[in-house]
C-alpha cells in the first residue's frame, strides 16, 4: 500500500467529514501566490463554547481562606478516545474543600464526545470518568499498545489511570498499575502535571508525575488580607520529588524514580514536557517548577536521569533566578532540528524562551525575541507551540490570569486576564497579534489549562482553555485557510503505538525544512493532540518527510501532499 | 558615599531592601526627644525673633543656594544680638549639617527646640537631619510633631510619608503623600515620593502617572527620569522609556545626579540587544559605582553575549567579591553567570562548581502572598 493509499483509506476509515475543509482549504490555495514560500495570514479564532455544547465550568470549590490547591487546577485533554478520527475533550476539576471529594456533579472531571458536527456530547458518566478527590492534571497516550488512548489524573488526594476499554468505557486500574502518586512511605504527593514517554525505548510508554508541594491543611497558612485573601507563596511550603514510573508491559509499573535518579531532586513542580533535546535517542525530562530552579533530566541511555537544569541554562530567569515555571513546551521553535523550551510564569518574571544551541547548551532568547517585554505583565499557564497559520512558523499560545482570585483588590493586577496569540515572524522574533486576532482572545477569565489540536480535521490548530468559574473556551481557528497543512499520526509497531518521541523532519516543496516531535504532554497540566500538526504555507507538496522512530528505525516518504490527515505505521 | 539612584531589579529585589530597611526600622523604640527638650526649662520669648524675618529669609537663602559663607555672615551677628531667637538657631543647625558638622547641628536643634516649642519649621528640619543620620524613631516623632502644628506641611508630610513606606506601612504612607500632593499639587518631591511609593507596590502604572508630574515641575531631576524609564519598561513601553532614559541622562548632574542612570540604561539596552550602546553606559556605570555588585553583574552578563568570555569572567569574579546586603544582585545569580561563563569557556569542572554553588544558596523570601 502506497502512502496515499494509506491516508485514503484512513479517511474512509474514519467515515471523515473533513474531506468538505480539506477541499475548500485547497481550492483556496490556489489562489496563494506560488512563488511565496509561505504566506502570511492572519490568526483568528472564534469562541464556540456556546454551539458546541461544551458547558463545563472549572470549580475549584474555593473557600474565602484560599487555600494554595484551589489556584492550581485545570488541567485540559485533546484525545481522540473513540478513534472515530475526531478530537474528544476533556477537563479535570476540583473538589469540595476541605473534604477533597467529589460529592457533587459540579466537581466532576467532564468527557465531551466530538459529534463531528461542531457539536458535544457529555459522556462522563457512561465513560466512567468523573474522577475522584482534587483533580489537576491529565496525561493522554495509549500505554498498554492497545490501539485505545488512555488517562492518566493527577491530583491533590488521587491520582487515577483510566484503561480505555475501547467501547466507550474506561476502567480505573491505578491500584493494579501501582501508579497511584504516592512516595516510597505510602504518602501521597500533591500531583500536578504528568507526561508519557518510552524513556528506555522498550516500546512502552512510562509515565512521569511532577510533584509540587508539600502541602495539607493542617500545614495550610493564610495570606494576604481578611477578606480579600491571597494565595500562599509556594516559598512557604517545602517541596517534593516527582516520580517516574517504568511501564512493565503487563498493565503495571514499577515506581523507578529512585533507580533513575530522579527522587534525589526535590522541586516544586507544575509542569512536564519532553523531547530529545541532545538528539541521543533518548528523550529527556523538563520540569518547570515553581519559585524553585527548573529541572532538565537528561536521560542516560535509558538507565537513568542526570539533572543539568543549571549546566544547561534553562533553570533560572534571564536574570539568573528561579521563576514561578506554570507551562512549559518543548519544541523546535526555530526549526534548527534542536528542541526549545518556552515556560509560561507569573507577572514580572516574562515567559523565557531558551533556544536549544546544542552541545547540551541553551541561550535565553526571551528579550531577543521580543518575547520579554511583550510578556512581563502577563501570568501565564497553559502554553503550547503551534503553527496557527500555516505559514511553516510555530507561533505560541498562552493561557494567562493572575494566580490570585482577589489580585485585583489590591490594585496592582488582575486576576481576570485575556489569553495572548504571538505569532512567529520567521526571524527569531515572536509578534503579540492578540488584540487582532478576534473577540475571543480579548476575552479575560481566570484561565488555566490549555489542550491544542486539530477539532474539526480543517487543518488549523484549536485550542480549548479552561477557566476558572467559568465556561471553558472552545477557540476554533478561523484565520485564513490558504495556506497548506499537513497532520501526521504515527503508528509505532516496534516503537510505541502512539510513536510518542518520534522525530519528524519535513521537507517541503520549496525546500522550507521543520521539525517536530510526537508529544502529548503540553502546557500546564494537559495533554495535547498526538497528531503532529505542520503548516507548509503555500506548498501544496511535501518533498520528504523523514521519521526517526524511537525504536531507532528511520522511515523517509517522499512526494506527499499536503491538506491530509497521513497515517503513517512503523515500518 | 551616598550614591542616588535606582539600581533596577527584577523579582521584587528591590522591595527586599526596602523591606530589609524596615525591619531595622521595626526594632526603633520611642525616641524619647521631645520630652528631652520639654525638660529643658529654656523657653525664648514669644517675640525673640521679632523683626526677624527678612534677615532669616536671606540667610536660608544663601543657604539653599549652598552659600555657606554667606548665611554664615548673617546668621552669627543675629545670634549674638538675639541669643533668645529659636529660629536663628534652627537656620545655623541646618547650615552646620550641610557643613556635616554632626554634633553641633543637633545641639543647635535641641536649643532651637527650646526657645522655639511651637515652631513646626524647627522640627521639621531637625526630623530632616535626623532622617539623613539614620535616626529614623527621632526623625518620625519630631516629623509628627511638626505635623501636630501644622497639619497642612507639605514637606513634613513627603518626609513621613517616606518613613511610613520605610516602616512597612504603604497605605498610611500613600495617604501622607497623596495629602502633600493635594496642598501642593507643584511640589515635585511629594509627586516623586509618591511615584517611589508605587514603584515599590510595583503599582507601575500609578508610578508612571506621578514621576511624569515631577518630570515636568522639575525638569532637571535625572533621578525621576530614571524611575519614570524603568516603570515605562515595566508596562512595555520600550519605546517611551528609551526616550526618556536618554533625557535624564541629559540632566544628570549637580546635586541629584543619580549614579544609577547609565547602569538602568545600559541595562534596557541589553534587553533591546543594542550592545554596543549598552556597552557605553555600562561601562560607565562600572566607573560610577565600582563598589556596587549589579553593575559587574550586568557588563560581564553583556559580555557573555558580546562573546567576550575572559571579560565576562573578570567582571563575574568582581561581582562575587562585592557584597550586596540589600540583595539587588544575589549570590544566586552571580554563581549562577559564573557557571554560564565557564562552560562557554570550556573550564567544565569550574562550571560544575558554581553550578552547584547557585543551587544550593539562599533565597530570600520575597513575600508571602501572590499579588
Amino acid at each position: 500500500m502506497t502512502l496515499a493509499q494509506m491516508h485514503r483509506r484512513h479517511f474512509l476509515e474514519l467515515g471523515f467529514k473533513g474531506l468538505a475543509a480539506i477541499g475548500a482549504a485547497s481550492a483556496c490555495a490556489r489562489k496563494a501566490s506560488p512563488a511565496s514560500s509561505f504566506l502570511a495570514r492572519q490568526i483568528r479564532f472564534e469562541d464556540r463554547q456556546k454551539t458546541s455544547c461544551v458547558n463545563f465550568v472549572l470549580n475549584n470549590g474555593t473557600t474565602p481562606d484560599k487555600p494554595l490547591i484551589d489556584s492550581t487546577l485545570g488541567g485540559v485533554a485533546l484525545l481522540d478516545f473513540d478513534n472515530d478520527g475526531f478530537l474528544d475533550i476533556f477537563f479535570t476539576n476540583g473538589a469540595r474543600i476541605p473534604t477533597l471529594e467529589k460529592d457533587d456533579p459540579v466537581f466532576y472531571n467532564r468527557l465531551y464526545k466530538n459529534n463531528r458536527d461542531g457539536t458535544f456530547t457529555d459522556v462522563t458518566e457512561r465513560a466512567g470518568l468523573q474522577g475522584e478527590g482534587y483533580s489537576m492534571g491529565v496525561a493522554a497516550a495509549d500505554f498498554d499498545n492497545d490501539g485505545w488512548t488512555d488517562l492518566y489524573v493527577t491530583g491533590v488526594n488521587r491520582n487515577i489511570l483510566y484503561r480505555n476499554n475501547g467501547d466507550g468505557t474506561f476502567t480505573d486500574v491505578t491500584e493494579h498499575a501501582a501508579v497511584s502518586g504516592v512516595d516510597e512511605n505510602g504518602r501521597k504527593l500533591w500531583s500536578v502535571g504528568a507526561a508519557w514517554l518510552d524513556y528506555n525505548n522498550d516500546g512502552l510508554l512510562d509515565l512521569f508525575v511532577t510533584n509540587y508541594l508539600d502541602w495539607s491543611f493542617g500545614t495550610s497558612k493564610v495570606c494576604g488580607d481578611e477578606g480579600k485573601r491571597l494565595s500562599c507563596s509556594p516559598s512557604l511550603y517545602s517541596g517534593l520529588t516527582n516520580l517516574l514510573y517504568r511501564n512493565n508491559g503487563d498493565g503495571t509499573f514499577t515506581d523507578v524514580s529512585r533507580l533513575t535518579g530522579i527522587a534525589e531532586h526535590i522541586g516544586k513542580g507544575m509542569s512536564v514536557a519532553v523531547a530529545d533535546f541532545d538528539d541521543d535517542g533518548f528523550m529527556d525530562i523538563f520540569v518547570a517548577n515553581d519559585q524553585a530552579r527548573n529541572f532538565l533530566f537528561k536521560n542516560v541511555e535509558g538507565r537513568r536521569f542526570t539533572e543539568i537544569g543549571v549546566e544547561a541554562g534553562v533553570a533560572y530567569s534571564d536574570d539568573g533566578l528561579p521563576l514561578s515555571g506554570m507551562g512549559v513546551d518543548f519544541r523546535d521553535l526555530n526549526d534548527d532540528g534542536r528542541p526549545d523550551l518556552i515556560v509560561t510564569a507569573l507577572g514580572g518574571e516574562t515567559f523565557p524562551l531558551y533556544l536549544n544551541s546544542g552541545h547540551g547548551l541553551f541561550e535565553s532568547a526571551t528579550y531577543p525575541s521580543g518575547l520579554g517585554f511583550q510578556t512581563l505583565r502577563m501570568s501565564g499557564w497553559g502554553v503550547g507551540a503551534y503553527d496557527f497559520d500555516n505559514d511553516g512558523h510555530k507561533d505560541l499560545f498562552t493561557a494567562n490570569s493572575h494566580v490570585s482570585e482577589n489580585a485585583d483588590l489590591y490594585g496592582r493586577d488582575h486576576y481576570r486576564q485575556s489569553n495572548a496569540l504571538f505569532r512567529n515572524l520567521g526571524n527569531g522574533r515572536f509578534k503579540n497579534v492578540t488584540s487582532q486576532a478576534g473577540s475571543a482572545l480579548q476575552s479575560a477569565a481566570a484561565h488555566r489549562g490549555c489542550a491544542f489540536g486539530d477539532l474539526n480535521n480543517d487543518g488549523r490548530i484549536d485550542v480549548i482553555v479552561s477557566a476558572i468559574g467559568e465556561p471553558a473556551k472552545v477557540l476554533h481557528n478561523v484565520g485564513s485557510p490558504e495556506n497548506h497543512w499537513i497532520l501526521i499520526q504515527l503508528q509505532g509497531i516496534k516503537s510505541n503505538r502512539d510513536g510518542i518521541g518520534a522525530k519528524i523532519k519535513i521537507t517541503s516543496e520549496s525546500g522550507q525544512v521543520q521539525h517536530n516531535h510526537v508529544a502529548t504532554a503540553v502546557g500546564y497540566a494537559s495533554a495535547s493532540d498526538k497528531r503532529v500538526h505542520f503548516g507548509l504555507g503555500a506548498a501544496r507538496r511535501i518533498r520528504e518527510i523523514e521519521i526517526r522512530w524511537p525504536s531507532g528505525h528511520t522511515q523517509t516518504l517522499r512526494d506527499i501532499a499536503a491538506d491530509q490527515i497521513l497515517l503513517v505505521k512503523e515500518k | 558615599m551616598i550614591l542616588w539612584g535606582t539600581p533596577a531589579t527584577t523579582g521584587g529585589l528591590a522591595r527586599r531592601a526596602t523591606f530589609g530597611l524596615a525591619l531595622a526600622l521595626l526594632s526603633w523604640t520611642h525616641s524619647g526627644v521631645l520630652e528631652s527638650v520639654a525638660d529643658r526649662d529654656q523657653k525664648g520669648k514669644p517675640d525673640a525673633c521679632f523683626g526677624l524675618e527678612k534677615q532669616l529669609r536671606s540667610a536660608e537663602q544663601a543657604l539653599t543656594r549652598g552659600d555657606v559663607d554667606q548665611a554664615d555672615r548673617l546668621l552669627l551677628p543675629l545670634q549674638s544680638s538675639r541669643p533668645e531667637c529659636g529660629q536663628i538657631l534652627a537656620v545655623l543647625a541646618r547650615l552646620r549639617a550641610s557643613q556635616k558638622n554632626v554634633n553641633e547641628a543637633k545641639q543647635l536643634f535641641l536649643r532651637a527646640i527650646a526657645l522655639s516649642p511651637d515652631d513646626p519649621d524647627t522640627y521639621f528640619y531637625f526630623s530632616q537631619f535626623s532622617f539623613d543620620q539614620g535616626v529614623y524613631l527621632q526623625a518620625y516623632d519630631l516629623v509628627a510633631k511638626a505635623l501636630s502644628l501644622k497639619s497642612e506641611y507639605p514637606e513634613a508630610l513627603i518626609l513621613k510619608g517616606q518613613m511610613l513606606a520605610m516602616r512597612g506601612e504603604p497605605v498610611a504612607a500613600r495617604k501622607s503623600l497623596e495629602e502633600a500632593c493635594r496642598i501642593a499639587p507643584n511640589n515635585a518631591e511629594a509627586h516623586f515620593q509618591l511615584g517611589i511609593l508605587f514603584d515599590n507596590s510595583k503599582l507601575n502604572r500609578e508610578a508612571v502617572e506621578q514621576f511624569r508630574i515631577s518630570v515636568a515641575l522639575r525638569p532637571l531631576d535625572p533621578r525621576a527620569y530614571d524611575y519614570l524609564g524603568l516603570n515605562l519598561e515595566a508596562l512595555g513601553e520600550t519605546q517611551e522609556a528609551a526616550t526618556i532614559y536618554k533625557r535624564g541622562l541629559v540632566v544628570n548632574k549637580g546635586p541629584l545626579f543619580d549614579y544609577f542612570l547609565d547602569y538602568n540604561y545600559g541595562r534596557f539596552l541589553l534587553k533591546e540587544r543594542k550592545l554596543q550602546e549598552s556597552k557605553v553606559h555600562l561601562d560607565r556605570a562600572v566607573s560610577l559605582a565600582p563598589h556596587t555588585r549589579a553593575v559587574y553583574y550586568e557588563r560581564s552578563k553583556l559580555n557573555v553575549i558580546l562573546g567576550d568570555y575572559q571579560q565576562a569572567r573578570r567582571d563575574a569574579q568582581q561581582a562575587s567579591k562585592l557584597q550586596d546586603p540589600t540583595g539587588f544582585v544575589l549570590d544566586l545569580q552571580v554563581y549562577y553567570l559564573l557557571s554560564t561563563i565557564y562552560s562557554h569557556l570550556g573550564e567544565h569542572e569550574l562550571a560544575r562548581q558554581y553550578a552547584e554553588l547557585s543551587k544550593t544558596a539562599r533565597i530570600p523570601i520575597q513575600d508571602r502572598a501572590r499579588n
